[in-house]
Formats: C-alpha cells, sequence, structure tokens
C-alpha cells in the first residue's frame, strides 16, 4: 500500500510546488456552515438556476455546431438538427425546455427570498443584483426564440423590438440598434446571436459572481434566528458543533446533486413529451394570425392589449423600478407605518396580477407553451 | 446477501464523506465501502461513456445514405384507395398507399403518381404505427400519434412526420428507394 501512496504523494507535491493555491482556504469555503433551513428544498432554489444554466451552456455549445445565424439558412440549419441529427432533437428540446425552468426557478427564488424578507439589509445590493439576474434571463429568452426563425419566432422578435421602440426618447434608438436596420433581418439574426451566446453570458456570469460573493461574504440569511456578529460569524467550528449549522461540503453539496438529477429527469421527460417543433419558415410580407411572445411575456402583453402603449410602457416601468428598489421602499414602509404585514400583502398582491394576467393570455389564443394542444384536439 | 442488506442503512453522507479529510467519525466497514464503490463505478463509468459515445454521434453530422431501388410488388396488387405493408428481414414495415383513381384537378395524368410509401416507424420513440383506412390516417398507439395521409403529424408528440420512402412505378411494377441500413 505504501508504493501508490508515495506515488499519489509525488504527484500532489509536483502540482502544489507549481500552482500557488491555499488548499486549507478552499477547504475552509467548502465546510461553510449553512443554517439548517436550507435543508428544506424550497430554501436551495437559489441553486437551481445555476444547475439549469450549466445544462443551457452545454447544450447551448452543442446547438452552435449547426446553427447558421442567416435569414436563408438560420431555419433550416434548426430543421436539420432537429430531424436529422443524432440526438439533435433532444438537445433543442432540453435546451428549450431548460431555459423556461429557467425563467421559473429564478422566479421562485425570488418569491422565496420576498416572502422571508430575505433581501433586507443587508443584503439589499443582492436583491438589486438578483434582479438584474432576472432581466439577463428574460433578455436570454427573447433573444434565443428569434434565432429559431420560423413565423412565431420572427413576428415575436418584431413585435417585441416594434415595442420597445414606442419608449420615450431611446425607443427608436434601441429598435435600430437590436435590429440592425428598419426591420427583422440579416443583422438583425447576427446581434441576437451575439446576444444570446456571447454578450448575455457575460453579463450573467459577472452579476452571477457578484451575486455569489455578496451572498458568501453576507452568509445566508439565518431565518427565525438572531443574526450573528461578523466575529461569531467567522468562528466556523463553534457554529458546526452548535447543532443549528451544517457545512456545505457534503451536505449542501448532496442536496444540490440530488436536485440536479432530479431537474435532469424532469428535463427529459418534458423532452420525449413535449420535443421542440419548428413551424413555417419566416416570411416577413404575411404576419400569422396568431402571435404571441413566450409565456413569460405574457403579463406584458396583456398589459399592452389592455392599455393604451404609453400607459402600458409606463406601467411597466413603475413594476421594475418598485421590483428593484423594493429593499429600500419596504425599509420605507415599515418607518411610516410599522406593519409587517404591508409588504408581503403586496408582493402577493403583485404575484396575483402577474398570475392573473399570464393566464388570461394563456388562454386568449394558442394554449401555454406549445402548439400541441389544439393539433391534438383536431386530430381526434 | 449479509451485505446487501446493510449498505441501505448506512447514512447518505458516509461515501460522500471518504474523500474529504475531515473530523473523525465511524469508519464505514469495508465491505459496504467496496459494495459503494461498486455501486458508484458500476452507475457512472456507463453513463459517462454513454455520454461521450452520443457526443461524438452528435458532433458528426450525419452522412449522405446510400440507397437502392428495390422491387415490391405489381401495382395491380393495391386496388385504387387501398394499402400494402411490407416487412423487410430487420422488422421494420413500410406502407404502401394508392389513391383512389382520380386525378387531382391541374395535374396531368401523365405525371400523377398514385403511390405514396411511407416507413411505419413511428418518429416519436419508435413504436410502429398502423394505417387507418377508414378515416385515411396513421395512428401510433403509444402515444396516440396521429399523422394523415402525407405522413404528417396531425396529432400527439412527435416532432416530426413519417418517414416518406420515394416511390417508381415501372411497367407495372412498384419499386422504392430503400436507404441502406446498418445490419
Amino acid at each position: 500500500m505504501s508504493k501508490p501512496d508515495s506515488r499519489e504523494r509525488a504527484l500532489v507535491r509536483f502540482f502544489k510546488e507549481r500552482v500557488p493555491l491555499q488548499l486549507e482556504v478552499f477547504e475552509q469555503l467548502a465546510k461553510e456552515p449553512i443554517p439548517n433551513h436550507m435543508k428544506r428544498w424550497w430554501y436551495a432554489l437559489g441553486g437551481t438556476p445555476l444547475i439549469l444554466f450549466a445544462i443551457l451552456v452545454t447544450t447551448g455549445i452543442g446547438l452552435t455546431f449547426y446553427y447558421i445565424p442567416d435569414p436563408d439558412q438560420a431555419y433550416h440549419s434548426v430543421k436539420y438538427l432537429t430531424e436529422r441529427v443524432y440526438f439533435g432533437w433532444y438537445l433543442r428540446s432540453m435546451h428549450k425546455w431548460a431555459a423556461n425552468l429557467m425563467v421559473i426557478a429564478v422566479m421562485l427564488h425570488l418569491f422565496r427570498v420576498f416572502f422571508t424578507s430575505a433581501y433586507r439589509k443587508p443584503r439589499e445590493l443582492n436583491w438589486i443584483i438578483g434582479c438584474g439576474l432576472l432581466f439577463t434571463v428574460l433578455g436570454f429568452g427573447f433573444t434565443g426564440y428569434a434565432l429559431v426563425f420560423d413565423q412565431l419566432s420572427y413576428w415575436a422578435a418584431q413585435v417585441g423590438t416594434g415595442l420597445a421602440a414606442k419608449t420615450p426618447v431611446v425607443g427608436d434608438f434601441f429598435q435600430r440598434f437590436m435590429l440592425g436596420g428598419e426591420v427583422v433581418g440579416k443583422n438583425t439574426l447576427s446581434r441576437f446571436f451575439v446576444f444570446h451566446i456571447g454578450v448575455w453570458p457575460t453579463v450573467l456570469l459577472a452579476l452571477l459572481g457578484a451575486h455569489i460573493f455578496l451572498f458568501r461574504g453576507l452568509g445566508i440569511a439565518d431565518i427565525g434566528a438572531k443574526q450573528l456578529s461578523p466575529a461569531e460569524a467567522r468562528d466556523h467550528e463553534t457554529m458546526l458543533k452548535s447543532g443549528r449549522y451544517f457545512p456545505f461540503f457534503p451536505n449542501h453539496a448532496m442536496t444540490e446533486l440530488v436536485i440536479a438529477l432530479a431537474v435532469l429527469i424532469l428535463l427529459t421527460e418534458l423532452s420525449i413529451l413535449w420535443p421542440a417543433t419548428i413551424g413555417v419558415p419566416a416570411d416577413p410580407v404575411s404576419t400569422p394570425a396568431h402571435i404571441q411572445p413566450e409565456w413569460y411575456f405574457f403579463f406584458q402583453f396583456q398589459l399592452l392589449k389592455m392599455f393604451p402603449e404609453k400607459l402600458a410602457l409606463g406601467l411597466q416601468l413603475v413594476m421594475v423600478l418598485l421590483m428593484v428598489f423594493w429593499p429600500f421602499i419596504d425599509r420605507l414602509i415599515l418607518k411610516l407605518w410599522n406593519k409587517p404585514w404591508l409588504s408581503p400583502a403586496f408582493g402577493l398582491a403583485g404575484l396575483g396580477v402577474f398570475l392573473a394576467l399570464t393566464i388570461r393570455e394563456a388562454f386568449h389564443g394558442y394554449v401555454l407553451f406549445h402548439d400541441w394542444f389544439p393539433r391534438l384536439v383536431s386530430g381526434l | 446477501m449479509n451485505d446487501e442488506s446493510k449498505t441501505p442503512s448506512g447514512s447518505p453522507n458516509t461515501s460522500a464523506d471518504a474523500g474529504a479529510a475531515s473530523a473523525p467519525q465511524p469508519a464505514p466497514g469495508p465491505r459496504r465501502d467496496f459494495l459503494a464503490s461498486v455501486l458508484v463505478v458500476g452507475t457512472a463509468v456507463p453513463a459517462a461513456l454513454g455520454g461521450a459515445v452520443m457526443g461524438l454521434r452528435y458532433v458528426l453530422p450525419p452522412s449522405k445514405k446510400a440507397q437502392a431501388d428495390l422491387l415490391m410488388c405489381r401495382a395491380e396488387e393495391v386496388a385504387p384507395g387501398e394499402s400494402k405493408i411490407f416487412e423487410n428481414v430487420l422488422g421494420n414495415r413500410i406502407c404502401l398507399l394508392r389513391d383512389s383513381e382520380v386525378v387531382p384537378p391541374g395535374e396531368s395524368t401523365a405525371t400523377y403518381r398514385p403511390f405514396k410509401a411511407f416507413s411505419l416507424r413511428c418518429s416519436h420513440l419508435g413504436c410502429f404505427a398502423h394505417w387507418e383506412g377508414g378515416v385515411r390516417k396513421f395512428v401510433c398507439p403509444c402515444h396516440n400519434a396521429v399523422f394523415n395521409e402525407d405522413g404528417e403529424v396531425v396529432a400527439g408528440p412527435p416532432p416530426v412526420g413519417l418517414t416518406r420512402i420515394a416511390v417508381e412505378v415501372r411497367d407495372g411494377l412498384v419499386y422504392m428507394r430503400i436507404p441502406y441500413v446498418k445490419a
């Protein structure tokens, strides 16, 4: 037994002498104490977007092997990938469903943080960064949907950028910037593609780095217990011995692993039962009868149907500002009225409006996500 | 038997802990250790290998398959509006359809081709669909997929239609252009 052991030591020494890493620091980081409430999965929702991001990057790289961002070829390259390439349908369906689950996971994480008031001092900035992450994810969705370049995705891009153009002052510039011209065309596809595979991933990684740095630095909000002083929070040994904390590795890593497996199984089930399809090729001269964005933009789509454009845009801006600066507004509410139930009530109202508008839009035209349901009904 | 009954009773952390140099803990028995590593290696290695093979096959674009014209039957064996099923030596099924003899408007009798053929292998998960002559649709019983006479998806989960096979009629004989497959 001594021989392989000494050989292993030599190998470890080889790298230790050449890579100036302080392994003790990593070990310390890996054993970070996590409050016991994190054993419940709904508190561990923050890791799910990270798992989905890894899946999206992997499948996304696979998709770029065949995708061609050119108006004449984009549709056919996606069709070829879906119908001819070995397991191409699976990769594309996984990517599509992971994107949908990503929006859901980020929203669930956001609701959990909101309703447990985990955004309060000193975590206000991390809430704002989290909002930035949500908007980046939505940006991913918008640019990615357009890349397929079938009728629905073409018109979604056309309508989406058309709405942006209605924004006062910057709207016109913004639309030209995104489209690279007057209408969706060659430049649009290049720009959407670059944003989807280059700009948004970079932005996301930067924000994610800041998000993780802040929450590791500030520690996880210890719900239902008194906040530790910085000196106490540094004493990991005592914290772990107190029984109210457990180490990140291996205990929490195990939880995340189980979640990752569950997510992979769910994605595979969804991909098999409702694989990503492709409609008819984009036709710039004929708008299809029903156009609809992805479900996570239903809410905005409904607002635009219900109110005049300027008002709808104004409402959206107000909602976004309310959401982003909520930690400070929350403090103001507490100071003015001192009613702790006001904030959650406001959040519930906001969630209610969001769900109501989304469901309303969902049953207006097509059914959620897909056109499979009408097809099923008409076929039987 | 004895060893197997022991493994589930172990806490889920013991195997994951093994790699980390952490505080002293009850040492897991060598047998349980061995079983745990057999389980881990026995699932991780095949999964990684399978994933690698599938990944490599994905990366390589599908090659254009060579094909052969095969003589299948006499045209008169399939009456107008009727169908005929062929099974090849590998167990795959092909359905030959014949339109009712009416030539569609705008098409000359010379170019009108009344025969169509489809592989009955459902594009969803590979069950065999069957031809429902009454409603003139292909139906796959596994997940209720429905395809029309042109093999296009009408209902159900398949991502694409049925694979169409080119049919040629020469001197009253029906030929099909069948792609070569790996045996």
